[in-house]
């Protein structure tokens, strides 16, 4: 009779648990999402090396800024190109939580409406998980982008009251600042200061996160902190020819503080102009108010910010 | 009323009699005979020409047998304009000039059509039938736009129409423009002259937007025109004595509905059938990203032949585009025009479909809509219906 060898060892690993790669709070080994921020664990899983016993550091490229500029109506429109695309691409989409941010945009757009608001509830947030396909090395790289609610975002940059959005800020390793086009075009200078407060609140994350680490010895100064790289989206510019024409000439023109920003934070950045509905209508409704309403689904400029955060994070 | 000679026919006329002259004096016979001939053949056109202008009926204000020459009254309708030009002109020539800018339609108005004999008549038919397409009268349902999310349907009645087989393409549109279609206030809804300044192109001449120089751009004279708000779309049809379709019509001549049980109609969800088709019509999925030539993809036909009314660019229809409300069951009215069919950067195929309704504001200018123009048959003569709904079929 032959023996069977007693794989003891694995229940050890059972028994080990497993620290969130955001927030560095221990979960349990097969936990799916961090108990304490949300996140998936495969992001730490794959940045320990543990769940494909491959060490490729994942990337976390975050869509942010003010509630309702497009944050997850982006998100979903550039999935859904993605997987449309499938092996034709070199980016493809992965897991279910993906189709989840696919199906809530894309459902939407298809009966006539936008998504609802993102939940403030981090643990109810979708995240995105895409691969990369390298021509240059074996594996692929892992992409993961949050959709996080622009309120959360702001409200944690005042009173630091969401431990998840510091984690997942401070992970960044690329950014994507939504402004919505149609309001600047509208004169609302309050588009820019929020932009410019989000883009500070990042600068200020990556000080601190620089500031506690262990100090080494070293003969060279340890080089300044840098905010990741930023892809400046100015989203919703269906109406607005002149952004997509020029959109860095649009920033520097109409948003002059967060131009000057963006110099002396992120040297790395770049503008671009976005937009997944062709138009958009106004509604006011018989018990008041109004609702803005897409008329037709017709992307333009998607994928260009993504590509070029990616190819940012290859180096 | 005496009808003068063309600058070019005095030129040669003066030219052949010096000619004459010239060569009686150095007895010259060939010359001599050459130019005798050219002057009898101006001479000849001159008096067929006070011959036609004559024999004419009297088509009202427009003819006058009190003065030798009257001048062109100014406010005219494009109808009203060629029923002068037919008093005035002869009835090859008028043929000739209006069927140049594909202004068939207005040849086979009663105002005009008395102008003609039968072969002409028969010739401008020929092209009528080739250009346009007949939709028979019935019924049509359209969906409604609720804002509380439930599937309405409407259904409305429409009389029989001709609508293009084509979209209106850039050389076409350029007729109009060199004609002076965007100084002829006569073809503008009095509403939008204020606006009108903002009719230009790329170099700041009046024309769609993204013409330069009063052109269009090269390689794309058989393009649909794009660029062109709803007002814009209005005044070409008017003239070429056309109109813009309804959104029933629309809907009609794509979907082709057919009688069901009841008052139930079954119609199509795209012009060649209920599944989507790669091929059939130019939106994302193809891949191509800008206009294709209005008579490409032939596979997307409707029944009777009518083109691209799935995909290339969205199509101005006369309607409103209106919401019902939530809470009271009212249209909301947003100033909006009512677009059709989907264009070339259309993501999801749904929208390219019969039945979906898209809309944008009036004065939008958008490198994706187009249009097509419709005429109804009881705007023609009843002299010539049979023989349109023969040739065409009913």
């Amino acid at each position: 009779m032959g023996l069977q060898p007693l794989e003891t060892y694995k229940v050890g690993n059972y028994r080990l648990p497993i620290p969130c790669d955001l927030c560095r709070e221990n979960n349990l080994y097969e936990a799916i999402t961090c108990s304490n921020c949300g996140a998936p664990m495969d992001i730490s899983r794959i940045e320990g090396g543990k769940k494909d016993n491959r060490r490729t550091r994942p990337q976390l490229i975050v869509p942010v800024g003010a509630s309702n500029t497009g944050k997850s109506v982006y998100l979903g429109m550039a999935l859904d190109i993605l997987s449309r695309q499938g092996d034709r691409s070199d980016i493809t989409t992965y897991g279910a939580a993906s189709v989840t941010v696919q199906q809530q945009v894309i459902g939407a757009l298809g009966r006539g409406h936008f998504p609802e608001p993102t939940d403030r509830n981090p643990f109810l947030w979708s995240w995105a998980h895409c691969k990369l396909s390298r021509h240059t090395a074996p594996d692929h790289l892992q992409v993961f982008l949050p959709d996080m609610s622009g309120w959360n975002v702001l409200r944690d940059a005042d009173d630091e009251s969401c431990p998840s959005i510091r984690g997942i800020l401070q992970k960044a390793t690329g950014i994507m600042l939504f402004i919505d086009t149609g309001r600047v075009q509208d004169g609302d200078k309050d588009e820019e200061f929020l932009a410019l407060k989000i883009l500070r609140y990042i600068e200020s994350l990556v000080e601190q996160r620089a500031d506690s680490r262990p100090a080494r010895r070293r003969r060279t100064a340890p080089p300044d902190p840098q905010v990741p790289p930023v892809a400046v989206i100015m989203a919703k510019a269906d109406e607005c020819s002149e952004c997509f024409d020029a959109p860095t000439d649009y920033v520097r023109g109409q948003m002059p503080n967060l131009w000057q920003a963006l110099q002396d934070v992120a040297p790395l950045h770049a503008c671009f102009a976005v937009s997944v509905a062709g138009a958009v209508a106004e509604v006011p409704l018989c018990k008041g108010g109004s609702t803005k309403l897409p008329l037709r689904v017709e992307p333009r400029g998607v994928l260009e910010p993504f590509r070029w955060l990616l190819g940012q994070a290859i180096g | 009323m005496f009808r003068k000679l063309t600058k070019l026919e005095l030129l040669i006329g003066l030219g052949s009699t010096i000619l004459l002259v010239v060569a009686t004096i150095q007895h010259n016979m060939l010359t001599c005979g050459s130019s005798a001939a050219c002057l009898c053949l101006i001479v000849g056109r001159l008096l067929e020409r006070n011959r036609s202008a004559a024999a004419t009926p009297d088509v009202g204000d427009f003819a006058s047998d009190e003065s030798e020459s009257t001048p062109l009254p100014r406010k005219l309708e494009p109808r009203q304009r060629l029923a002068y030009e037919a008093a005035t002109q002869s009835a090859p020539e008028l043929i000739r000039n209006v069927l140049q800018n594909g202004r068939e339609t207005l040849l086979l108005r009663s105002e005009i059509i008395g102008n003609l004999n039968e072969a002409q008549v028969n010739e401008i038919v020929d092209v009528v039938c080739e250009d346009m397409s007949l939709v028979p009268a019935g019924k049509v349902a359209l969906s409604i736009n609720d804002l509380a999310g439930s599937e309405k349907s409407k259904m409305e009645e429409v009389a029989t129409l001709l609508v293009d087989r084509y979209a209106v393409n850039n050389a076409e549109y350029a007729e109009f423009v060199a004609a002076g279609g965007y100084a002829d206030q006569e073809l503008w809804d009095a509403d939008v002259f204020d606006a009108m300044a903002a009719f230009v192109d790329q170099s700041e001449q009046p024309g769609p937007r993204y013409w330069r120089d009063g052109t269009f751009p090269r390689g794309k004279a058989d393009h649909p025109v794009v660029g062109i708000c709803w007002y814009e779309a209005r005044a070409y049809a008017r003239w070429v004595g056309k109109r813009l379709p309804t959104g029933a019509e629309w809907v009609k001549t794509a979907g082709w509905p057919v009688a069901a049980s009841g008052d139930a109609v079954r119609q199509r969800t795209y012009p060649w059938g209920n599944s989507y088709e790669p091929g059939r019509a130019n939106i994302s999925q193809e891949g191509i990203g800008h206009t294709a030539t209005v008579d490409d993809f032939a596979d997307g036909d409707n029944v009777r032949g009518v083109r691209q009314l799935a995909g290339n660019v969205w199509e101005w229809t006369d309607d409103e585009l209106t919401f019902a409300g939530s809470a009271v069951d009212s249209s909301v009215q947003l100033g909006l025009k009512s677009l059709r069919g989907g264009a070339f950067n259309t993501y999801l195929e749904g929208q390219a479909s019969c039945d979906f309704e898209s809309g944008d504001h009036v004065l939008s200018r958008r490198d994706n809509v187009g249009f097509r123009c419709a005429v109804s048959m009881t705007d023609l003569s009843e002299a010539v219906h049979e023989q349109l709904v023969a040739a065409l079929g009913a």
